[in-house]
């Protein structure tokens, strides 16, 4: 049996499964967003995450964040293996993200990740909090600031991410391709985290089009100098990098190849070569007019 | 003088289908169809067929042909491919009568028209080069006028010298650069050029302008009004079909493929081209016919086409979009050409509408024929002509 999803099956199931009133304070991220706006032109198949990355907004709403984890824990979701509590907030690299099955299927879970403050300078920060049981924590990925822009809302009232954001915020998050790897495999093959990355915002790029990317300029322009105000023009110009690097490391590139294959462009047939042009493609039509908007410059 | 040897008769046989293959090639490529006598040509828009025969010795001969030719618009029962088969929209018999009358010719053809299913004749024709003349049913037939042309010249077993001139037209970078310029002048409708003229355009020498014109002329194409002036009589097919076989080396044309794994989008790409390319790229292929001929028949963009003076076009298309790269033999849709042109720019100038210049319709014209477009291509010559005509 496939362990692939409809994107709009999962939205739906979502969308049912939480409770109405907390659906404002919840913006889908990751691949499942990705999938859920090009619907229509992925696999028929669907994806094969089963991971819903639910960004909790407003930042700094910790209190929303434990009433959202306390009511669906009494509604019956149901904690997943890696999800136990500890009794002290320290050592906060012990603690656990929260991630949680629905009552009533294993089709799916939900992590809650924490909407990071315009001023949060790490790149991940563990931001511990206490449910009744002990205290998790909940990752907060600074670059994800920029999914609050432009977020779209599906058919079933949720909202999710827009794709050129969630590009833009695994640009930023990987200057480099460096040498670390995901803890698990993907379609079984050991990746770097930057690979699987950058990978998807090849695969984003891909499916939005030359036409499309060129005009995710002034999006992320503005998106920049509002959720970054004070280094908006520098990172415009190294938002690149880590693309450019890419491009010129096979091994990595075909692990990026390999993370699209069985993730958004599964049964594309797409290629390291059309990879490759579409980042330069990305390069030429966006990275860098983004830098000569912002920076003033070419970018690095 | 006794009969000629077998193998001389064979052997004039194989330069007459090669002289008329030469003439054709154009428009038509042989197809051979299975049948135990004569050679086939499909236009390459695969609407029309022809049954070439090399001699008719009696109206037995033309009835046996004509129900053959009728055959070939109808399925075969109990094959699974007819050979030419009852798409086409035409089948056309050309054949040398010899000492045949051409009224009687005419006549006879007539006569078995008339016992066929009333569906078939409107889609035969027929193309007689006799000793007297050439014929050809329907009349006032264009295609049929300049099929009959290329048949004279290259199956009437007289007409050597003619054939000689087909068979030895040497075509270089030089004699293609004159041959163009003279289609630019044909095409504008304008009067004869002076060689001097036709050496200043096409950047050529005096001599090597001299040579071509010569031997334009021996196969009939050019005429010359004086000692100095020199212009095409009509479209010369004949040379057309050859150099359409060797454009690729003439023009130094470099095809490129999308390598984005995408479906290509030359619209796009024309955006990018009017935005990015150097300022002396000329736009030609259909958007040029389009300029030329508003009314161009033709839905859509299949490819962009350039001309640029520049041998090396790699950098700047390299600007267009990274991800075009030169095609493979393999890959026939390429979604950028860039021909290179030596001689000087008879393009038209960039106006409001189009920022770059736009190719000569010479350029133009050879970029339909490469893209298949045959039909539209003709059409094109005969818009232009008619175009100039009302502007003269």
């Amino acid at each position: 049996m496939s362990d692939r999803l409809d994107p709009r099956l999962l939205f739906e199931m979502i969308a049912h499964d939480l409770p109405v009133e907390l659906q404002p304070h919840v913006l889908v991220v990751g691949s499942l967003a990705a999938a859920y706006h090009f619907r229509e032109v992925i696999h028929r198949d669907g994806i094969a995450t089963k991971d819903a990355d639910c960004v909790i907004h407003p930042a700094g709403a910790l209190k929303e964040c434990q009433a959202i984890a306390t009511r669906l824990l009494s509604d019956g979701w149901r904690r997943l293996e890696d999800c136990s509590p500890r009794a002290q907030p320290e050592p906060v690299t012990e603690l656990r993200a929260v991630r949680l099955n629905p009552p009533s299927t294993d089709a799916y879970f939900v992590e809650l990740l924490a909407f990071p403050d315009v001023g949060q300078k790490e790149a991940v920060k563990w931001i511990p909090f206490e449910l009744a049981d002990g205290w998790y924590c909940l990752p907060s990925f600074r670059y994800l600031g920029l999914a609050g822009h432009d977020w779209k809302q599906a058919e079933s009232g949720l909202h999710y991410a827009a794709p050129e954001m969630l590009a833009l915020a695994n640009l930023l998050a990987h200057p480099r391709v460096g040498t670390k790897e995901m803890s698990g495999e993907i379609g079984n093959r050991k990746l770097l985290r930057s690979a699987k990355d950058l990978g998807r915002v090849l695969a984003l790029a891909w499916l939005t089009g030359r036409r499309g990317t060129e005009a995710w300029v002034p999006s992320w322009e503005e998106a920049l100098r509002e959720t970054f105000p004070e280094e908006s023009s520098a990172l415009s110009l190294s938002a690149g990098s880590g693309l450019r690097e890419l491009l010129d490391d096979e091994l990595a590139l075909d692990q990026a190849r390999h993370a699209v294959d069985v993730g958004l462009l599964a049964g594309k047939g797409v290629t390291t070569e059309n990879l490759r042009v579409t980042g330069q493609r990305l390069l030429d039509d966006a990275l860098q007019p983004l830098a000569e908007r912002l920076g003033g410059r070419a970018s690095s | 003088m006794g009969p000629s040897h077998p193998l001389d008769q064979r052997h004039a046989l194989s330069v007459r289908l090669d002289a008329f293959t030469a003439a054709v090639s154009g428009p038509y490529r042989p197809f051979r169809g299975g049948r135990d006598e004569g050679y086939d040509f499909l236009s390459r828009d695969g609407q029309q067929a022809l049954v070439l025969k090399f001699a008719l010795h009696g109206v037995r001969d033309l009835h046996a042909a004509a129900i053959q030719l009728a055959l070939q618009l109808l399925p075969r029962p109990g094959l699974w491919e007819t050979p030419l088969g009852p798409g086409l929209r035409r089948a056309i018999l050309v054949a040398y009568v010899g000492r045949i009358s051409l009224g009687r010719i005419q006549e006879e053809w007539e006569r078995v028209l008339g016992a066929l299913h009333p569906d078939l004749p409107p889609r035969l024709a027929f193309v007689a080069v006799a000793v007297e003349g050439v014929a050809t049913v329907p009349q006032n037939d264009e295609e049929l006028g300049w099929l009959a042309h290329c048949a004279r010249a290259s199956l009437d077993p007289d007409a050597r010298t003619r054939r000689r001139a087909l068979q030895t037209m040497t075509w270089t970078e030089k004699a293609f650069d004159v041959w163009m310029v003279l289609l630019d002048a044909w095409l504008g409708r304008e009067a004869p050029l002076l060689m001097s003229e036709i050496a200043r355009r096409s950047r050529c020498s005096t001599p090597t302008v001299a040579a071509t014109v010569r031997h334009l002329e021996e196969r009939n194409e050019v005429s010359r009004t004086s000692a100095r002036r020199a212009g095409l009589r009509a479209l010369p097919r004949g040379s057309l079909g050859e150099i359409l076989v060797l454009a690729d080396h003439l023009r130094g044309t470099v095809r490129y493929v999308d390598g984005s794994g995408h479906r290509p989008d030359p619209e796009d790409l024309l955006r990018r081209v009017r935005a990015k390319a150097p300022a002396s790229v000329a736009v030609g292929g259909v958007v040029a016919a389009r300029h030329y001929v508003p009314a161009f028949d033709l839905n859509g963009l299949p490819r962009v086409d350039v001309t640029t003076l520049e041998q090396d076009a790699s950098s700047w298309v390299a600007r267009l979009d990274p991800a075009l790269r030169p095609a493979t033999p393999q890959e026939r849709s390429p979604v950028l050409v860039v021909h290179h042109r030596r001689r000087g720019a008879p393009d038209e100038p960039p106006s409001p509408r189009e920022p770059h210049p736009v190719a000569s319709p010479a350029e133009v014209l050879l970029d339909l024929y490469d893209l298949r477009l045959t039909e539209q291509a003709d059409d094109f010559v005969q818009v232009l002509r008619r175009k100039r005509d009302d502007h003269v």
